[in-house]
């Protein structure tokens, strides 16, 4: 056994021992979102935002089998149909029926002029906080179910700025928006004429061609909330 | 030729099983590493062949090697400059530049029809 031999032998082994260490680490890492090209990173959102479409149906779906059980279960006693009664008032409060009554219709849309050299864009623009505020008008005279381009704004619906486009329970929407709202026509747009009020704060926006356009409505049908409503960490408190 | 294969199997399984990870910062610098050695151990079977081995000179090129890609890596870090490519590139190169000679001379060790006159590699120097 010639020195060569030995020492190559431990040389391979050395190398051996960094291979597999270099190799669960880089197994460990994975490929960061980072590393992704832009174009692989646009399908990825595509096919995110497909697999969530179809997921979204199916949990209508099983809601709408979860609704048949409940019926057939009740069936029996008096007991179980209070008990029903009491679910679809939940239901209701919650948003997870969709219902129709009288109420107005808010569109609003961008300016279709540009900004001249120089200047923003803001006033432009219809915002995230634009139509925040109108949800927050609009519940405030009394308003007992809300959409925006229908997605029915629920307890922990979100209204926010995502680049050009807002999210409403994580979907995207683009201008115009049309915000429904079920309640009294003639309170509803009261409070929206109100001085200080929304059309008093958009304003601005409306002298720089965002058109904001608001017809009170016979009877408007509003769609279920769709999302997911799942609860991690936040459990009912044993009363 | 054989335990060589050996011992780096040895090793992948005991870097397996070792209980010891890599911290995520220090990535770069191990394949830096690991392309070091993989360059100077094809390096030394160069030498081998061409009977020019020296077992010292190895010991110390691996070791030199290895650290110097390191610290090279290390270097470029502190200073902006992705300077641990020039050292991948190196022995990138010479990995390839080694594994070719080196399979030149396992060939003319198997096959009886090499090219005239060499079907023994190593020239005998007892």
């Amino acid at each position: 056994m010639s020195g060569w031999r030995f020492i190559l032998s431990l040389g391979c082994f050395i190398i051996g021992i960094l291979i597999a260490l270099q190799f669960e680490q880089q197994e460990k890492v994975g490929f960061p979102l980072a590393a992704y090209r832009p174009v692989d990173l646009i399908r990825m959102v595509k096919d995110s935002e497909r697999t969530r479409g179809e997921l979204q149906t199916q949990v209508e779906q099983l809601r709408a089998r979860l609704a048949e059980y409940e019926f057939a279960r009740s069936g029996r006693g008096n007991i179980s149909r209070v008990l029903l009664e009491e679910l679809e008032r939940a239901r209701l409060e919650a948003g997870l029926v969709p219902v129709h009554g009288p109420g107005i219709r808010v569109i609003l849309d961008d300016s279709k002029q540009r900004p001249r050299g120089g200047e923003d864009d803001y006033f432009y623009l219809v915002h995230d906080v634009d139509l925040n505020q109108l949800v927050n008008e609009l519940w405030g005279s009394g308003a007992e179910a809300i959409t925006i381009n229908g997605q029915r704004v629920v307890a922990n619906s979100a209204i926010r700025c995502v680049g050009p486009t807002i999210l409403v329970n994580a979907k995207r929407l683009g201008p115009p928006y049309r915000v429904d709202a079920i309640g009294d026509p003639d309170t509803l747009a009261g409070g929206l004429k109100m001085r200080g009020g929304f059309l008093d704060a958009m304003a601005v926006s409306i002298r720089h061609g965002v058109s904001a356009l608001m017809t009170k409505e016979e009877n408007l049908e509003l769609p279920a909330y769709g999302g997911p409503m799942t609860f991690h960490y936040a459990s009912p408190l044993a009363r | 030729m054989v335990f060589l294969l050996l011992s780096l199997v040895l090793g992948v399984l005991v870097g397996i099983l070792l209980p010891f990870h890599i911290p995520l910062v220090w990535g770069k610098y191990f394949s830096v590493a690991l392309l070091a050695a993989i360059d100077s151990l094809l390096g030394a079977g160069k030498a081998v062949y061409e009977d020019r081995f020296d077992f010292w000179l190895f010991v110390s090129g691996f070791i030199t090697n290895t650290f110097l890609a390191g610290l090279l890596t290390y270097a470029g870090d502190r200073l902006g400059v992705e300077l641990y490519l020039a050292a991948i590139i190196t022995f990138g190169v010479r990995i390839f530049q080694d594994l070719s000679i080196l399979r030149v001379y396992l060939f003319k060790r198997f096959s009886t029809t090499g090219p005239q006159g060499v079907s023994k590699t190593r020239p005998e120097t007892k």
